[in-house]
């Protein structure tokens, strides 16, 4: 936000003061914009408060759905790659088992 | 955890130790405003709503916990732009009869006002007019919009006519097109300052109630539109240069129904305003619904019934007469309230703009304006819900003895209003939840805006806390506004 912004905010906020006061000490609209004005001081100061936890509660969200995505179908395939037969005893036998075949799905 | 930290996305460094001493600090002051002058607490009392459990301006508490606790809901679990295109679903067709019907109506009640106005008794509580025009037509019809779709270009009494002329030419073989083509510089421009004209007669001009003034009004306003119709086309004028039809029209895209080309369509909520196009004037139309509602419960309020007199004073001292001194300090004012709710968006949009250099302000301006529509019927829903509660009663007996010369049509002048229909405390309930849920809309529709407009994730969150400060604003000051009436 630019200087000539803030200054704006702050002045917006002096006439809301100067009119309530103004308005013969009927100050409640302070009360009634508290919250408006808490929410609105640190992003004029550039700071996002709860920010870091949001993105990290947003990434919490996508991130299981992507890993169970890619775990059901390998477990699912995995059950195909189980040595059997002459595979099973070559593998058994073999200091070093063969490489694993590609899954082409 | 260091107080300094970057963000990914390669934002400006946070210091959170910074932000949470800030907010508290200004909690802070605040509260000890509070404790230095106790009445602010006690003086806002608000007449017939005593029965509240908390102090009323402990509802702006809680409407701006709800938003925030939205704001979080829509970050999270609200990933993708869902609104940004039509879906429609066919419901079935329209009786062709249907709009032709709604029509007749319309010019039907138009000629009652026209009569009842020169013929009527000059009272405004006997008359049929000044009730119809500014209760049900003013108030009603924004809310039979938002319930049933645009039903008021049906019933449109000028654009009836105008459409009524059309058919009949053409059973006599005359067929004939618009001369000029709806400028689009215009936009919606016509539509504000028909607007402000009537929010300035209603609240401010001295003899608004007055039947004959209305009924003048209402013919000059039917020749206007009828000549409108005639140089840029029934439908482009209807839509553009009808200031009721523009209005109502602007509200009827809340509602889920909608009929095309004689068929009834049911659409995902909030879709048809995420369509809004943004023309010349839609913005200051949004701003326009807002600022004039804003005036219309400011000057019932403590605050201008304060301030008032003292501009007033200063046109009295310029050698004007009481009246217009008095109209003109409202007029003074209702530039003030409109440029209050102006400056409040334009110092959020500024606040989205700082997120990314990416897009122009003006660009911002736009983009984000349909978001204010929601917010514009909360404001009216909730300023004039006792109105169309209370006073729209009237209309029982009116409409029996619309002259108020003692007939009984429909057998039913002899009703009355009863204000037992619904208490004070209710009708602040109904107002507080008409705010929040308005506000949770714009701020749905500001959510799905950004998702779509922001490449970063990061960038659409942070514009939206900007967002949030902007509705959770909206929010507070209608609360105190209602409040302010009340005491």
């Amino acid at each position: 936000m630019s200087r000539r912004a803030r200054v704006l905010v702050v002045l917006l906020a002096g006439s809301l003061v100067l009119a309530s006061a103004v308005a013969g000490a009927n100050a409640s609209v302070l009360l009634y914009l508290l919250p408006a004005l808490a929410l609105a001081a640190p992003l004029i100061l550039r700071r996002y408060p709860g920010e870091r936890r949001l993105l990290a509660l947003i990434a919490g969200r996508s991130r299981p759905r992507r890993g169970l995505g890619a775990r059901a179908p390998s477990s699912a395939r995995r059950g195909t790659l189980v040595p059997r037969g002459g595979l099973l005893i070559a593998c058994s036998l073999a200091v070093r088992p063969p490489p694993r075949p590609l899954i082409v799905s | 955890m260091s107080s300094q930290q970057r963000p990914r996305g390669g934002g400006l460094p946070i210091r959170r130790g910074h932000a949470v001493r800030t907010a508290g600090s200004l909690a802070g002051v605040l509260l000890a405003l509070e404790a230095a002058w106790p009445e602010f607490a006690s003086a806002h009392g608000i007449s017939g709503l005593a029965s509240l459990p908390v102090p009323a301006w402990l509802f702006a508490w809680a409407a701006a916990i709800v938003l925030v606790v939205s704001f979080v809901a829509l970050s999270t679990l609200w990933s993708s732009p869902r609104l940004q295109e039509r879906h429609v679903r066919a419901l079935g067709r329209v009786p062709a009869a249907l709009t032709p019907l709604c029509g007749l109506i319309g010019i039907a009640l138009f000629a009652l006002v026209v009569y009842a106005g020169y013929e009527g008794v000059p009272y405004y509580t006997a008359n049929f007019d000044p009730t119809f025009i500014y209760v049900i037509f003013w108030v009603g019809v924004p809310v039979a919009s938002v319930l049933t779709g645009d039903s008021f270009s049906a019933f449109s009494p000028w654009r009836a006519t105008a459409r009524a002329v059309r058919w009949a030419a053409r059973r006599l073989g005359v067929t004939r097109t618009a001369p000029l083509g709806y400028p689009g510089w215009l936009g919606r421009r016509p539509v504000v300052g028909g607007l402000l004209a009537f929010g300035w007669l209603e609240l401010i001009y001295h003899d608004h109630d007055n039947p004959v003034t209305l009924a003048s009004l209402a013919l000059a306003y039917f020749a206007l539109m009828l000549a409108g119709m005639a140089l840029f086309g029934i439908e482009a004028w209807s839509e553009r240069g009808d200031a009721f039809g523009g209005y109502f029209n602007l509200f009827s895209r809340l509602a889920v129904f909608e009929v095309r080309e004689g068929v009834l369509y049911l659409r995902r909520p909030l879709s048809a305003i995420a369509d809004l196009e943004i023309e010349p004037g839609t913005l200051a139309l949004v701003l326009t619904i807002i600022g004039v509602t804003t005036f219309d419960g400011a000057s019932n309020g403590v605050v201008w019934n304060t301030i008032g007199p003292h501009v007033q004073s200063i046109f009295s001292a310029l050698g004007l007469g009481p009246t217009p001194a008095d109209e003109l300090s409202d007029s003074v004012g209702l530039l003030i309230a409109l440029a209050v709710v102006s400056a409040f968006y334009a110092l959020g949009v500024r606040g989205v703009q700082s997120v990314s250099r990416r897009f122009p302000y003006r660009r911002l301006l736009r983009g984000f304006a349909h978001t204010l529509v929601p917010i514009g019927f909360a404001y009216v829903l909730a300023h004039y819900f006792s109105l169309l509660v209370w006073q729209g009663q009237a209309i029982g007996y009116l409409a029996s003895n619309p002259l108020g010369r003692n007939a009984n049509l429909f057998g039913t002048a002899h009703w009355h209003i009863n204000y037992n229909v619904i208490d004070s405390t209710a009708i602040w309930y109904v107002q507080v939840a008409a705010l929040v849920l308005g506000h949770v809309a714009g701020l749905t529709l500001a959510h799905d805006r950004a998702l779509s407009v922001y490449r970063s994730r990061l960038d659409a969150v942070r514009s939206q806390y900007w967002m949030l400060a902007v509705m959770v604003t909206f929010t507070c000051l209608g609360l105190w506004l209602l409040s302010d009436v009340n005491t």
